[in-house]
């Protein structure tokens, strides 16, 4: 939810949901906040988590936006015993450590003092829980060592033996901030500083979760406040920024008034009471309270008294009430503002404005000086950054009151949305929505539908019946006509031939090269080429190992190419017999297009299945990282961007009735390029032409040689963002050395290491279309989704993992409400690595620590986790963070890390050895509960031979018999099986 | 706008079988005819189709009827109309014949100019009942041709460009609902003036006001109301039909059938 905040002249906040569609008039309403009854608020500052709020005493009050993770921290404290002769284990003696403290022993913790609730705004979640990791604890939770004095972690043993003398546990608690959307105080430890003016920014220069938060005080200084974080909201402690100085006199100066701060960058700027600006120059991350001030000339020397950064302009507001513009310019790998001390202000209006607020991406929002009303400035866009005219928002509630501050900087509005000038926008848009989900309507439509199926139908069938009628009659028998380009390998290398394609019902026909049977294809998939750049289509034929290739040079031909072969493998599907399961798989290829493959094809001869090499795909649109499918035909997926998007579930790609879906979908994609330069004698680094190892000089990071700078993109739905490439590196020395063109790149330590030096370079481009099949669910970023194969009672568990590690169930998804309705998030004590849901009921998961857990779908509020105890010597399954996978059914789990698999059996806890299969990249069950390996090769295990050890704990695995997929492994980055 | 129906809704045709009377070694014409068109629009087509396939074929756009089941099909009148009112069920493609013989008194043979001025009428005609002819009179001459271009050529993005304008109550509602009734087997339409909101300022549903039309007390179980060959559900209020389920000409043509 993204807020414009304000306040209104009785001292009670206000604010303003931003939404880009609002589907009617109340999702948009202005609210009032207010804070209990004694606070009288004169300024608000917003990031897009949090709000502070200045009251008139000079107390700040901070509101906490809700979020989907919560916000947490965990609190331990060690335990600590040693044993003594007759009376076994008590408490220390006083010269170790104390019985309650710290993991070093030093510091000593009181358990009452964490009794009650532990600070304003937090709650415990639970009571004091022992740690009881069965890798590093016994039963009980204690581990065990000779003595505390060196005791670091590795010395302590979870079972106790004769010499242990000493023991410990761990008890955690965690509290969680529970007082989300209301206004709290901000620093209740410290209540001796007032201030007087709030900034809030910087969001983009500092990481996930931290801000920038200036302040100043009563006493003339400006403070930063330091260590907010994500799960901190109101940081830790003031810390205090020298004082200006004069530069001329080098006396400080005591006088400043305002503050003002970029939402993204680091620049700020101060305003004193003369009038003149100052900009505390070098923030950054690394160093958040800056380095110097520096005085910064105001429009025509004028006295300033109102001031907003943005991320590409700066408005002011001079004491003769004129307003003022500048453009800002950016250093985008230093990500700082580059000419803040010659800018070069223009006027924009002689007066009319009293306050004004920029969002992150540089629209105006003001208070006018008549009659202090909300305003906007509208019209600004890259041609015309200051915009046309300032308007009246015209909303019931603005001309009500009388505002005093505004604060827009947690908006990421890039154009003033309709709605806020326009009140017939929303009126229009509610009358969609307010008969959309009726039942008429819905039966409208179903019948509109059938009746048009049923026309189409008729014609269909008349037109075959026609045809065998006639004789004599020249066969209609349609055929298409396409020229493209052959693909073809000769002599190493890849060649390409012009040749006439005439395809038709029947027969795919390669003009003086070969016909195809049309029921031998399997599946088309496009691609691209960049050097020559080509547009290319891969078919697949039956037994054939490699597709069959054509390059086209322009991207309709090889898109209607592509949809006149999608709709004979369409139809071959259809007309072929399928069995009820409807078993299907999608999959994702590297470059992000979606196919769907049909699984539940018979042979008609032997009444089973066709083999998986046998099965035919269609391509659905859509651009996508991840994928996962399951009950009722539930589809979801992860773009590489992070986003979140249900399949309609209307959608079947063997209909070819266009159904008008209208979701939007985007994407971004980082483009990388290396640069790769050898060392010739004499003349040091040069570029090369030619290859060396199948290196060219120039080599996108995933499409092999590339040209120089290209500004060519895969599809009319991919546009650049980065108007030009740039260096990953800002540093001049960012090159990478070594000695083999395919070997190991290192940062140079000198510059004579190496015979071959690379350096990256990088361009984001963005993928949107309107006329989407997929619905976008809002939510966090998000890594894996997993939708459960068995349905529950009357909806669907679909449970993601984001990206650091976190778990969110989605709750209320069925088929009529897709995207589900709410979510919920599982609490785990550490991050996770990967999940797997079991049937409906239970979900398991492997922490970042290796860690196996499990609880049951229930109640997912409480932190009920069950640790998987399987006695083995530790460390024998480590899985790695980033490419770990975890499904199974039943009760056997089935572990992938890396390009190994695991085959735990939860029930009688044994677990393999590490099964190696070369290129193995991912591990899915299906329905059935058979594992689906992705390697070079997409394989089904049927069965798996299973031999025990004589620990009865080890077991080793091989597959007995599989279903291989053979022709498209390797061009595949994900695949999901229902 | 409701963009899903009022899309299948433009998009919804009829298979239809044209044969040519008395010439039955010329092959049946078979075509897909869209429901919201004029016969008057597709004739014109239908005899280029026939005298292409064969040259020495005369047929006098004038002069000739169409008969469907022994019933001559009125021009003037939305092909989805014509079908709905006569036809039980879609099972099977509609036979059309062109009649050479002499047409029935009182039929008229309609060409292209006229019906769009018969268009443009019925256009006014349910501008004038939904907010005083305000809006029509307002629009260009270049508009109104665009709207009857756009049903000549299928264009359905040109012709909603300018139909939302006629569609648009943001200011004021509608001050009454144009919509025509038909039953089988009576001669005319019927037509009166219906409020789209009644007393308590509650929406009227379709089957209200077709109650108030025919002077029933209820919609019989056994009558169906069938629009765009689908059946409405009686609870559609009567506004989201004006805007969504109407004809080309702004009207809502409803058929009321009795399934005996």
């Amino acid at each position: 939810m993204e807020f414009i905040w304000m306040v209104a002249e009785d001292g009670i906040p206000w604010r303003m949901p931003i939404l880009e569609e609002p589907k009617d008039a109340t999702q948009v309403e202005w609210e009032p906040v207010p804070c209990s009854a004694s606070y009288s608020i004169r300024q608000i500052a917003a990031s897009s988590k949090t709000a502070f709020a200045l009251d008139r005493s000079g107390r700040i009050l901070m509101l906490v936006l809700p979020t989907h993770i919560a916000l947490r921290q965990k609190i331990e404290v060690y335990v600590n015993q040693r044993w003594y002769p007759l009376v076994k284990w008590r408490r220390p003696l006083p010269t170790d450590r104390s019985e309650y403290s710290d993991e070093s022993g030093k510091l000593r913790r009181d358990l009452e003092y964490f009794e009650d609730s532990p600070v304003d705004g937090w709650s415990w979640e639970e009571p004091w829980r022992t740690n009881r990791d069965p890798r590093s604890f016994d039963d009980q939770g204690w581990q065990y060592a000779i003595t505390f004095l060196g005791a670091n972690s590795t010395n302590w043993d979870r079972q106790c033996k004769r010499h242990h003398f000493v023991r410990r546990k761990i008890l955690r608690r965690h509290m969680r901030f529970t007082q989300h959307d209301k206004w709290i105080e901000f620093s209740p430890e410290d209540d001796s500083k007032m201030f007087v003016e709030l900034a809030c920014g910087g969001a983009e220069i500092m990481e996930d979760g931290e801000i920038l938060l200036f302040a100043l005080g009563t006493d003339g200084n400006i403070y930063r406040r330091a260590g907010i974080r994500t799960n901190i909201p109101n940081g830790t402690e003031w810390c205090q920024l020298p004082k200006i100085q004069n530069p001329s006199t080098n006396e400080e100066i005591d006088d400043v008034t305002l503050l003002a701060i970029s939402p993204t960058l680091g620049t700020l700027i101060c305003i004193t009471w003369d009038g003149k600006m100052y900009q505390r120059k070098g923030i950054s991350c690394a160093i958040p309270n800056g380095a110097i001030w520096r005085q910064i000339p105001t429009p025509k020397n004028r006295a300033v008294i109102g001031l907003t950064i943005g991320t590409e302009a700066i408005w002011c507001i001079t004491a003769d009430g004129m307003v003022w513009f500048a453009r800002l310019e950016i250093d985008r790998r230093k990500m700082e503002h580059t000419n803040i001390e010659e800018l070069n202000f223009q006027e924009v209006a002689k007066s009319g404005i009293c306050r004004i607020s920029l969002t992150k991406n540089d629209q105006v929002f003001c208070v006018g000086s008549e009659k202090e009303v909300m305003e906007v400035r509208t019209g600004i866009d890259s041609s015309e950054p200051s915009g046309k005219k300032f308007e009246v928002m015209k909303y019931e509630g603005n001309e009500k009151k009388r505002w005093i501050s505004i604060c827009a900087a947690s908006s990421n509005l890039s154009n003033i949305p309709k709605y806020l000038l326009d009140p017939r926008v929303l009126q229009a848009r509610q009358e969609i929505f307010q008969f959309k989900n009726t039942f008429w309507r819905k039966q409208i439509l179903e019948s509109l539908q059938i009746s048009n199926d049923k026309s189409w139908e008729i014609m269909k069938d008349v037109k075959i019946e026609k045809i065998s009628d006639d004789f004599g009659c020249e066969n209609v028998e349609r055929f298409r006509k396409i020229k493209a380009q052959l693909v073809v390998f000769g002599d190493g290398q890849r060649q390409m031939r012009s040749v006439n394609l005439r395809i038709s019902e029947a027969v795919f026909e390669i003009e003086g090269e070969r016909n195809i049977d049309c029921a031998m294809i399997l599946s088309s998939f496009s691609g691209f080429q960049r050097l020559p750049q080509k547009y290319l289509l891969h078919i697949l034929v039956k037994n054939e190992a490699q597709p069959i290739s054509f390059a086209f040079t322009d991207e309709s031909s090889r898109n209607s190419c592509q949809e006149i072969v999608d709709n004979i493998i369409r139809s071959y599907i259809t007309t072929s017999a399928r069995n009820s399961l409807g078993q299907s798989m999608w999959t994702i290829s590297n470059s992000g297009s979606v196919r769907w493959h049909c699984l539940a094809e018979m042979d008609p001869k032997f009444e089973k299945e066709i083999p998986l090499s046998d099965t035919r795909s269609l391509t659905v649109p859509g651009n996508f990282e991840s994928i996962d499918c399951g009950a009722n035909r539930l589809v979801w997926a992860v773009n590489f961007a992070g986003d979140l998007y249900s399949l309609h579930p209307r959608f079947d790609p063997l209909s070819t009735l266009d159904h008008t879906f209208e979701y939007r979908q985007t994407d971004e994609l980082r483009h990388e390029l290396y640069e790769y330069q050898k060392s010739a004698i004499f003349r040091g680094f040069v570029t090369f032409q030619g290859q060396q190892k199948g290196v060219s000089a120039w080599m996108s990071k995933n499409e092999g040689a590339a040209p120089q700078f290209y500004s060519g993109l895969a599809s009319k739905f991919w546009t650049w963002i980065d108007a030009e490439w740039r260096l990953e590196d800002s540093d001049e020395d960012s090159w990478e050395y070594s000695n083999e063109i395919d070997g190991n790149f290192e940062i140079g330590v000198g510059k004579g290491e190496g015979k071959i030096r690379r350096r990256c370079w990088i361009r984001r481009a963005k993928f949107e279309t309107n006329k989407s099949v997929w619905a976008k669910v809002e939510g966090p970023s998000v890594k894996v989704v997993r939708v459960a194969k068995v349905e529950n009672q009357n909806s669907v568990t679909v449970i993601t993992l984001t990206r650091d590690g976190h778990l969110l169930l989605r709750l209320g998804v069925n088929r009529e409400n897709f995207t589900g309705s709410s979510w919920s998030q599982i609490v785990t004590d550490s991050p996770i690595t990967a999940f797997h849901i079991q049937k409906h009921e239970k979900i398991w998961c492997i922490t970042t620590e290796s860690l196996i857990i499990w609880k049951t779908l229930v109640d997912t509020e409480q932190d009920v986790w069950n640790y998987l105890d399987m006695n083995l010597p530790s460390r024998k399954v480590v899985v790695t963070q980033k490419d770990a996978d975890i499904c199974g059914s039943n009760d056997i789990l089935y572990l992938r890390s890396r390009n190994v698999l695991f085959r735990i059996d939860s029930a009688n806890l044994t677990c393999s050895d590490p099964y190696p299969m070369e290129n193995l990249r991912q591990a899915v069950v299906n329905l059935q509960g058979q594992i689906c390996l992705l390697g070079s090769n997409i394989s089904i295990v049927n069965e798996w031979k299973v031999m025990l050890y004589e620990d009865k704990k080890t077991t080793i695995i091989q597959p007995r018999s599989m279903n291989r997929a053979m022709n498209f492994g390797k061009s595949i980055i994900c695949i999901a099986m229902y | 706008m409701d963009y899903e129906v009022c899309r299948k809704v433009w998009d919804s045709q009829i298979a239809a079988q044209i044969t040519i009377q008395n010439r039955d070694e010329i092959l049946p014409f078979y075509t897909m005819l869209p429901r919201f068109s004029y016969f008057s629009v597709v004739l014109q087509d239908i005899l280029q189709f026939f005298t292409s396939r064969d040259n020495e074929l005369n047929l006098d756009g004038e002069k000739i009827w169409l008969e469907s089941k022994g019933v001559p099909l009125k021009m003037y009148i939305p092909i989805g109309v014509i079908f709905d009112l006569n036809n039980e069920v879609e099972g099977d493609t509609w036979h059309i014949v062109i009649k050479t013989s002499n047409a029935p008194s009182g039929y008229r043979t309609i060409n292209r100019e006229t019906m769009e001025q018969i268009y443009l009428q019925n256009l006014k005609e349910a501008d004038f009942l939904k907010r005083k002819a305000e809006t029509i009179q307002n629009m260009q001459i270049d508009e109104h041709r665009m709207l009857w271009d756009s049903i000549c050529n299928n264009h359905f993005d040109d012709f909603w460009g300018i139909n939302k304008k006629l569609m648009d109550t943001s200011d004021k509602m509608f001050d009454s609902i144009p919509l025509r009734v038909y039953e089988r087997n009576r001669p005319a339409f019927k037509q009166t003036l219906l409020n789209p909101r009644n007393d308590s300022g509650e929406l009227v549903t379709v089957g209200h006001a077709i109650c108030q039309l025919l002077a029933i007390s209820e919609i019989l179980p056994t009558s169906t109301l069938i629009s765009h060959g689908i059946r409405i559900p009686a609870e559609t209020p009567l506004i989201y039909a004006a805007k969504n389920l109407t004809y080309p000409d702004n009207f809502v043509h409803i058929c009321v059938l009795k399934n005996d």
